[in-house]
């Protein structure tokens, strides 16, 4: 699996927080690969464990959370147990992040060309000047209106979905392999956001990006991803590709979410899940969905493993009640 | 979830783990237990006058030892005590009510109103809190009333600031809206739901206030601008100390230590208090 | 639909000026609301649509009073709501509700969901001291929350029950009217489908009239019976679910649906790429606000406004080209 052409492969990765005193888990046993030009969409709802897979890719955990298991490769790299230089110049060069809110992530004081420029400074060792002639045909890439005229400007002079721009292209700014893209349109109009998404799509095809999704929007999902992983409680609970998903969701945790979701075409009827995600210190053993799934058995206080579905090899389920058929 | 949300109990309990706090608490209830109980604990009647033990150093007898008119120097901090600390704490409560009231007004009506309450506090946030005490002593005249007057004004300027500042930042979320829209009054909005909201910054700055109004008050008490003599406070103690200083150095020295314990001690719970309720601050 | 309509706004306007610079303040105006004009029959929930700044949330704000109108009329139920005076207001206010998309912020942290709940009643004299638990105990019974949560903090539930609470509140005082500023868009999509049954059921049971504002046209489509698209501070259509999301009339409705995602791999978004930004409503364009991104934009979008106007029964849309 340490093949070079596969830029990020995630393997059995449990990721661990200390809470008073007792450690959770909030990711377990999690495997995924990103190859070039795909798009793998983590969807699932608040507490889910999503942002906290994107968060121990990138290293950006909390102090109080650690990889407690399992390993990340970037280009054939475990970052999980290298030392911190070398963690450091692939987190920046070979996998970048794009947040929610990218106000916070920009420095208000200071230019966008020269924030970006910055980044081209130092990931490509360009001087001065071929950083901001870089600048400009990034943010001409990501399609930032009159760029010339806006690397001057600040931060605040961006809408939202321009500020998402600037934060892709700054992303841009290194050789990058990876996207990590935790939630990027969650705070845009829908109009504004289908423009974003756009853009990501059409960077992959140019640049070959690999990007990882993370979202709770199953409609973004069906949009722009080619493989899809359910999560809940920290636990991968369906994996598949998105045609499959959509046309087949197994997980009695994926039926219900595509239930409860609201739709423009038809369908006055909403199905709620019962119930709420229960707090880190108080998951049930073996399959954390129980509490809430209309198919629970006493054999889910074991955690069931992940298994084909109908034979598909790349259509996973973790469910006993539907694997067995 | 819900970490940013601080509950009471919390905020409690993390006041009650900071060290800095509880040695605060214990040198300002030593004092207020001094002033409160000074008639039964003072071993002299403060005024009391013994011409034969005039500047009596530290001793038997007299603990702190005596000034120039003979008069015990422990009784006398024990007495001035109870001026220094009911201006202190009267000026404070005053200052504060008065400020917060305005603030709160100002704030959540915004407009002309707002204009108005800022451009006067600017101005007297200006002055020095000292000269402006002294200017107002000076035009009211020394009494007691007149100085908690003064110190009271001097310390108004900041809650409205203060107030002012938290109610509109209460306005930024829905909750004012929210209580509008269910039709309560102005008034009861304010002061039901805002303030009791914005109490706990209050109640900080009310202890370093008060910690600056006992030094004004000790202040104007040394340039004589305080309760006329013969009647003891801490501020005038030191300035009959200071006439004698080689004399009897110990005159100026005692009640300037009582002083410096107080303001440590407020300093010490207002530094304390803003730590346990900043929920920045680590769990 | 009845006769008279509980609620007919009609040319509501509403402009926000910012002062900035000193001392000589540079003055902006944004027309936040320019002409809006909607009617909600009884029993009737009106869904209003539209995008960040296009001036959905002003609606409700100042059908409430909460902000000051600068021209146009609000008539509830035969009263007129922007000349009222303050004690009438208040009888007013208690016929129209309102709920807000965070009740972490809209409630009071310091109350307790018994005080929270019960102070309306208090204030309009609906109930006593002695009462009032019985009563609060009833209407968070209604909205789906065990007695226990009686004597609780807001920060010690969720989400979804938090907005429960403020449902219950504003149900308190038995309202005509509910203005439901994107009650739902906090939350989980599993929650958010509870909250929606939860709306639909008191909306059943009680006859209530809804103003139902939100983003998400899905949402809209469960819940609404009729829906009206802002743009930029105007209504650039009005027309009954389904209809409107079937076949919309104005090229910005199109241009929301085909930009919603659907859970459809078959339907995935369009993308659209010959736009910038969106115009700002401090300076927006000239004539139709769309223009710039209308694909049919002539010269007459640019220098005329195109009005509100029946194209067919029950269906308005401001276009010049419409369909």
């Amino acid at each position: 699996m340490t093949d070079a052409a596969v830029p990020l492969v995630v393997e059995g990765m449990t990721t661990s927080i200390r809470l008073q005193g007792r450690l959770h888990h909030v990711v377990r046993d999690m495997s995924f690969v990103i190859r070039p030009r795909e798009t793998l969409a983590l969807v699932g709802e608040s507490g889910c464990g999503k942002s906290m897979t994107a968060l121990s890719v990138m290293g950006l955990l909390p102090p109080a959370a650690s990889i407690t298991a399992g390993r990340v490769l970037v280009d054939g790299v475990d970052l999980v147990g290298a030392d911190e230089a070398t963690r450091e110049s692939l987190r920046g060069d070979r996998l970048g992040m794009i947040f929610q809110e990218p106000m916070t992530s920009l420095n208000p004081v200071l230019p966008i060309g020269f924030q970006v420029g910055e980044a081209l400074m130092r990931h490509r060792g360009l001087s001065k000047r071929q950083a901001r002639e870089k600048a400009r045909e990034l943010l001409e890439l990501v399609r930032v209106p009159a760029a010339a005229e806006r690397l001057d400007a600040y931060p605040h002079q961006f809408s939202g979905g321009m500020r998402q721009r600037v934060m892709i292209a700054l992303a841009l700014a290194c050789r990058l392999r990876v996207l990590i893209a935790d939630e990027p349109t969650t705070a845009l109009d829908v109009t504004i956001q289908a423009q974003v998404l756009a853009l990501v799509a059409d960077l992959q095809r140019c640049e070959g990006l690999g990007v990882l999704l993370i979202t709770h929007n199953l409609g973004v999902v069906a949009s722009v991803a080619q493989r899809v992983m359910v999560m809940y409680g920290g636990d991968v609970v369906e994996s598949a590709p998105v045609a499959a998903f959509f046309a087949r969701p197994t997980h009695p945790y994926s039926s219900a979410l595509l239930a409860a979701m609201p739709r423009i075409e038809g369908g006055s009827q909403l199905q709620p899940i019962p119930g709420q995600v229960p707090p880190l210190g108080d998951m049930p053993d073996g399959c954390r969905f129980r509490s809430r799934c209309p198919l629970a058995h006493e054999r889910c206080a074991a955690l069931p493993p992940m298994t084909p579905v109908a034979g598909d090899p790349d259509h996973l389920v973790r469910c006993w009640a539907r694997s067995d058929a | 979830m819900s970490a940013v949300t601080q509950p009471r109990n919390t905020v409690l309990s993390r006041a009650l783990r900071t060290p800095g706090l509880a040695i605060g608490v214990v040198i300002v209830v030593v004092m207020i237990a001094a002033a409160v109980f000074a008639p039964w604990i003072s071993p002299y009647d403060p005024d009391d006058q013994d011409v034969m033990l005039v500047l009596v150093g530290p001793e038997s007898g007299h603990l702190l030892g005596t000034d120039a008119f003979g008069r015990d120097v422990l009784s006398r901090i024990l007495w001035g005590a109870r001026i220094s600390l009911t201006v202190g704490f009267l000026s404070t409560a005053v200052g504060v009510a008065v400020g917060t009231a305005i603030g709160i007004v100002a704030g959540y009506y915004g407009g002309l109103v707002d204009r108005l309450v800022v451009a006067a506090t600017d101005v007297l946030l200006s002055f020095p809190q000292l000269i402006m005490g002294l200017l107002l002593v000076a035009v009211l005249g020394a009494s007691l009333t007149n100085l908690v007057i003064a110190i009271a004004v001097t310390a108004a300027p900041a809650f409205v600031r203060l107030a002012r500042g938290s109610t509109m930042a209460m306005r930024e979320r829905d909750f004012v809206d929210a209580c509008r829209s269910l039709g309560y009054s102005d008034v009861r909005i304010m002061f039901l739901h805002v303030l009791p909201n914005i109490l706990d910054e209050l109640v900080v700055m009310a202890s370093l206030w008060l910690a600056a109004a006992i030094r004004t008050e000790s202040t104007l008490a040394f340039i004589g601008l305080s309760v006329p003599p013969p009647t003891a406070t801490w501020g005038g103690i030191v300035r009959e100390g200071f006439d004698n200083l080689l004399d009897g150095p110990w005159l100026a020295l005692f009640p300037s230590l009582a002083i410096l314990a107080v303001m440590i001690g407020l300093n010490l719970i207002g530094d304390g208090l803003r730590d346990a309720t900043d929920p920045r601050a680590p769990q | 639909m009845n006769a008279t309509p509980l609620l007919d706004v009609r040319g509501l306007k509403k402009v926000f000026v910012t002062r900035k610079g000193w001392p000589i303040p540079k003055v902006a105006q944004v027309r936040a609301l320019d002409g809006v004009s909607f009617t909600v029959g009884r029993g009737e929930v009106l869904g209003v649509v539209g995008e960040s700044g296009c001036g959905k949330s002003t609606v409700a704000r100042v059908a409430l009073r909460l902000s000051e109108a600068d021209g146009g009329s609000i008539d509830f139920d035969g009263a007129d709501v922007l000349a009222a005076s303050k004690l009438d207001l208040r009888q007013l206010r208690r016929r129209m509700q309102m709920i807000f998309q965070d009740p972490a912020s809209s409630l009071d942290r310091r109350q307790r969901i018994v005080d929270a709940v019960g102070e309306p009643l208090l204030v309009h004299g609906l109930a006593t001291r002695k009462t009032v638990r019985d009563e609060v105990a009833r209407l968070i019974d209604e909205v789906g929350l065990p007695g226990s949560a009686l004597d609780r903090y807001p920060h010690e539930f969720s989400g979804g029950q938090r907005q429960r609470i403020g449902i219950a509140r504003a149900l308190a005082l038995r309202p005509d009217l509910i203005f439901a500023d994107e009650p739902v868009s906090a939350l989980d999509v599993s929650v958010q489908a509870q909250i929606l049954e939860l709306l639909g059921r008191i909306r059943r049971e009680r006859g209530l009239s809804f103003v139902f504002i939100s983003h998400d046209l899905g949402v809209v489509r469960y819940f609404c019976d009729r829906v009206v698209v802002m743009y930029l501070g105007r209504v650039v259509e009005e027309g009954p679910v389904p209809e409107i999301f079937v076949e919309p009339l104005h090229p910005y409705t199109r241009l929301l649906k085909v930009s919603s995602p659907e859970p459809d791999p078959a339907r995935a978004v369009t993308m659209t790429f010959q736009e910038g930004e969106p115009p700002s409503p401090v300076d927006p364009p000239s004539g139709c606000h769309f223009h710039p991104r209308c694909p049919k934009a002539n010269a007459c979008c640019r220098e005329s406004r195109p009005q509100l106007r029946e194209v067919s029964p029950g269906r308005s849309v401001a276009c010049h080209y419409p369909g």
